[in-house]
């Protein structure tokens, strides 16, 4: 039970620290290292002291020691950085990648996976979160939302067997059909066809909102080029 | 639009105290920066966020006002001590004489009638 709530806590520093690191990419090397070293230090030193072991301990730490932007913008003496934009274009084209991607197969969706993981911008949970819904993205969607459509027809073949006479006219000497029962009931299929395609268009939408608010919150004014 | 004004305006106020409170501190002992965030926390309302106390402290070695001597501990890795430089001294009067004059004139400001101020 300690276990996952410890490595929880883990990757709730390490993510902190990762956009600590991301953020301060523009400082000089040593500038950085030295802010970098004290935050981590400060970290270590109040976990030791106070022993923080659940993730509500861990997100008070970092409150109090303010967000990674606010404490890059105290490098700078002032509240905004003059000139500072964020380019978030890599992660519209990795999430892009992952919803329309499929139209090129597997290479497409592959490429917006690949990219998702390698942005320091998304969080773990946006990382999985795109990687996870729907694989292969809209066109996945598309496909599972036909084929379900397709599954909760009843099917019915019919073979007879007889003569074609004289004018066309056919002597049915025996007929058998058989119909074939839907995977699912009509109801439950359209609703699950739904259900995939909402998740495919709005997953992405929700993962994009997400790391653009958090990009953009009222403590970190930025100018956002997408 | 006002409180947005003053939102913005208190950082501000807070960040110039904080450099003084920080000199004032390290003008009596070396410290490192995770004492000298404690004892800073101390008062409410110096300290926002503990996090800004770093940059400043690097801005600070920038400037020579503080300067820093690694130390063993006896819990961990090294600590980085600061202590007030002579220039960080020279600093400290000057802002403190400032403070003091600044801090008076904005108390005497606030305690006019109304109708004077807006005069």
């Amino acid at each position: 039970m300690t276990r996952p709530r410890k490595s929880r806590v883990e990757a709730i520093f390490a993510d902190y620290l990762s956009e600590l690191r991301l953020l301060s990419a523009e400082l000089a090397p040593t500038e950085r290292a030295e802010l970098l070293g004290a935050i981590e230090e400060h970290i270590a030193h109040v976990r030791s002291s106070t022993n923080v072991t659940d993730e509500a301990g861990a997100r008070a730490l970092l409150a109090r020691l303010g967000s990674p932007d606010s404490i890059v913008d105290e490098v700078y003496g002032r509240k905004t950085r003059p000139g500072r934009t964020v380019d978030l274009k890599p992660e519209r084209n990795a999430l892009l990648w992952i919803s329309l991607g499929s139209l090129l197969p597997v290479f497409g969706w592959l490429r917006g996976v690949s990219a998702v993981w390698e942005s320091a911008r998304f969080s773990r949970a946006e990382k999985w979160a795109a990687t996870l819904l729907v694989p292969g993205g809209l066109l996945a969607a598309l496909a599972f939302t036909f084929w379900i459509g397709a599954a909760t027809d009843v099917v019915c073949s019919s073979d007879y067997a007889g003569t074609v006479g004289a004018g066309g006219v056919r002597t049915v000497l025996s007929t058998s059909s058989s119909c074939t029962d839907p995977l699912v009931s009509p109801p439950i299929g359209f609703g699950l066809a739904v259900a995939v395609l909402l998740v495919a268009v709005l997953g992405p939408l929700w993962v994009w909102r997400s790391v653009r608010s958090r990009t953009c919150s009222p403590d970190t004014p930025h100018l956002i080029v997408v | 639009m006002e409180l947005e004004d003053t939102c913005t305006s208190m950082p501000q106020l807070r960040r110039g105290g904080l450099e003084l409170c920080v000199l004032a501190i390290l003008a009596n002992r070396a410290t490192y920066g995770f004492d000298l965030i404690r004892r800073l926390s101390e008062v409410d309302g110096v300290v926002a966020t503990e996090g800004a106390v770093y940059p400043l402290l690097a801005r600070l070695r920038r400037q020579g006002r503080v300067e820093t001597r690694w130390r063993e501990s006896q819990s961990g890795p090294p600590r980085r001590y600061y202590r007030l430089s002579d220039s960080g001294a020279l600093s400290l009067r000057v802002l403190k004489a400032e403070w003091q004059a600044f801090r008076d004139a904005v108390d005497a400001t606030l305690a006019m009638p109304e109708r004077q101020v807006g005069r």
